[in-house]
């Protein structure tokens, strides 16, 4: 593991003005900045990458969705240095149209942990209600929450504040994944 | 749960992936280096070939009503020859 994932919390934040597509940067505790995101626009199929620093020349996390339509899609992330597979994130389709849910995977598919909405009444109060209620979602390893991840109340700009309890639990690559998902796929509906 | 067959990209190494895999990435057992697993036919293409079958159904029926089994049996013949160049040629 690489000493920019070492973290125990980063701070994820969608830049507000972007002429197409979306940009995403991750803060350590310090406000260094750890990963630099771009989402490009109009791609049929996801693909999202994540870059060392501004100057976008360091690739370190590769965001790719399998299939272009696909209601429960899968993501793979593969680690751009080591050119290995972390895992994958899939989407659970119908489960999240009430409440977001989000299955992650090793690098064979094999299920290891399962991300949800804070509540249900909570998430259809965001769905039918107002969506200036921010978001809480919990990563958990059976009943263990492994990382937490916070939105803050703030309409104008998308923050997500991630707190990794258990580092060897989860792969904190996979969890920030998870933070970068939620920002630009679940933050696209809204 | 069947498996697809994959030839690493980097080192050529054959091996089997989880076929849930399609259009994703395994790391390869040799390199432990990501490799793409082929997708395989994709719905579209499946939307496509339901398509002109049901229509192709619908018009060779059509066709021998009306035109006799000559009919039927040359829009019958277009329709398989387009289904076999989807199956076969797309």
């Amino acid at each position: 593991m690489s000493e920019p994932f070492s973290h125990q919390s980063y701070l994820l934040r969608r830049k507000v003005f972007t002429f197409l597509g979306a940009k995403f940067h991750v803060f350590d505790p310090d406000g260094e900045v750890v990963l630099v995101i771009k989402q490009k626009a109009f791609k049929l199929k996801e693909d999202i990458r994540a870059f060392a620093d501004e100057a976008m020349t360091e690739e370190r996390l590769v965001i790719r969705a399998r299939q272009a339509i696909d209601f429960s899609a899968a993501y793979d992330v593969i680690d751009s240095e080591t050119g290995t597979k972390v895992g994958a994130l899939r989407r659970k389709g119908f489960r999240s149209m009430l409440r977001d849910s989000w299955e992650f995977l090793d690098e064979v598919d094999r299920p290891i942990a399962k991300l949800e909405e804070d509540s249900m009444l909570k998430a259809m109060v965001r769905r039918f209600l107002t969506n200036l209620v921010p978001q809480k979602f919990h990563l958990k390893c059976g009943d263990r929450e492994v990382v937490t991840y916070r939105q803050f109340f703030n309409p104008f700009v998308l923050k997500y504040q991630v707190d990794v309890h258990d580092p060897e639990a989860v792969e904190p690559r996979l969890a920030l994944a998870g933070a970068i998902l939620l920002a630009a796929i679940e933050g696209r509906q809204r | 749960m069947s498996r697809v067959p994959v030839d690493c990209a980097h080192c050529g190494e054959p091996f089997e992936a989880p076929s849930s895999l399609r259009g994703g990435f395994v790391n390869c057992p040799r390199c432990q280096k990501a490799t793409e697993v082929s997708k395989g036919l994709e719905p579209t293409y499946w939307l496509l070939f339901g398509g002109v079958l049901v229509v192709g159904i619908g018009l060779t029926t059509l066709a021998a009503r009306t035109g006799g089994p000559a009919g039927g049996l040359v829009v019958g013949g277009v329709f398989l020859v387009a289904l076999l160049l989807i199956r076969f040629g797309l």
